[in-house]
């Protein structure tokens, strides 16, 4: 039986409550090195997460913009659709009265001569621009 | 004899010469009206191209229009794609947030106490068992 002095026994007890603090310390460092890790990286996605938010409202003002350009387009867009309705009008007017304009063109054309007096061509021919005292 | 011959012969081609005349101013008459119409024709013609050119040119302006409406529009759907996806980065980044402040808590609770605080407790209990010794 191996016999211990209360001085090693001492010694013995110092030496386990330096292990066990030492242990300690180290648990205790490297816990506090993990925190901080989580800190850093919680830092960093905050503001990843910021600059996405800036990023975000930048490109919905610039949607919001477009809209407005767009929305801007479409009302002009819409005037001069009602200037060409208009115009529309106009031409259905002018085409009829184009074809009026035809139509008495081939009724004279079927004609091949009219009863006249040569004062009465005269005075055609003058409205025409080639009297007869040219 | 021949001189009444000669006189009837004159009048006959007086006749004829005047029916002559007569006939080409009544076609000269149908003809100038015919001008005088087709002048007119033209006229209405000339104003309906002049009106059809007008409605061309607004029609372009609408095309031109709705061109650049189109790109706008484009621009904007573009821009709505890109805010879509920087949302989904920044809810991704607050996930990402909310998981680092979970493991952070469990990090927290398994942390130990602090060394100093552990030698004190010790040496607290050493002095009690050298006490009671």
């Amino acid at each position: 039986m191996i016999q211990i002095t209360l001085r090693q026994k001492f010694y013995i007890a110092a030496a386990l409550a330096g292990l066990i603090v030492l242990a300690a310390v180290m648990h205790s460092i490297r816990s506090q090195i993990e925190i901080n890790r989580l800190e850093r990286e919680a830092a960093a996605f905050t503001e990843t997460a910021k600059a996405s938010e800036r990023k975000a409202d930048a490109a919905q003002k610039n949607a919001e913009r477009q809209s407005e350009r767009a929305a801007y387009l479409e009302q002009q867009i819409q005037e001069i659709r009602a200037i060409a309705d208009k115009q529309d009008d106009e031409i259905k007017k002018l085409n009829s009265d184009t074809n009026t304009a035809r139509g008495r063109v081939d009724r004279t054309r079927r004609v091949r001569s009219i009863a006249t007096t040569t004062a009465e061509l005269c005075e055609k021919l003058e409205s025409l621009g080639h009297g007869c005292g040219e | 004899m021949e001189s009444e011959q000669s006189a009837v012969s004159s009048k006959q081609s007086a006749v004829g010469r005047q029916r002559s005349e007569g006939s080409i101013v009544n076609a000269c008459s149908a003809t100038a009206d015919e001008l005088l119409e087709s002048r007119r024709l033209v006229g209405a013609l000339e104003t309906e191209n002049s009106a059809l050119s007008e409605r061309l040119e607004t029609e372009r302006s609408i095309s031109s229009l709705l061109t650049k409406a189109n790109e706008a529009r484009g621009a904007e759907a573009a821009a709505l794609r890109v805010a879509l996806a920087a949302k989904d980065e920044t809810i991704a980044a607050k996930d990402a947030v909310i998981e680092n402040r979970r493991e952070m808590i469990e990090a927290l609770k398994k942390k130990p106490r602090s060394p100093l605080k552990r030698i004190t407790d010790i040496l607290i209990g050493a002095a009690i068992f050298a006490v009671i010794k």
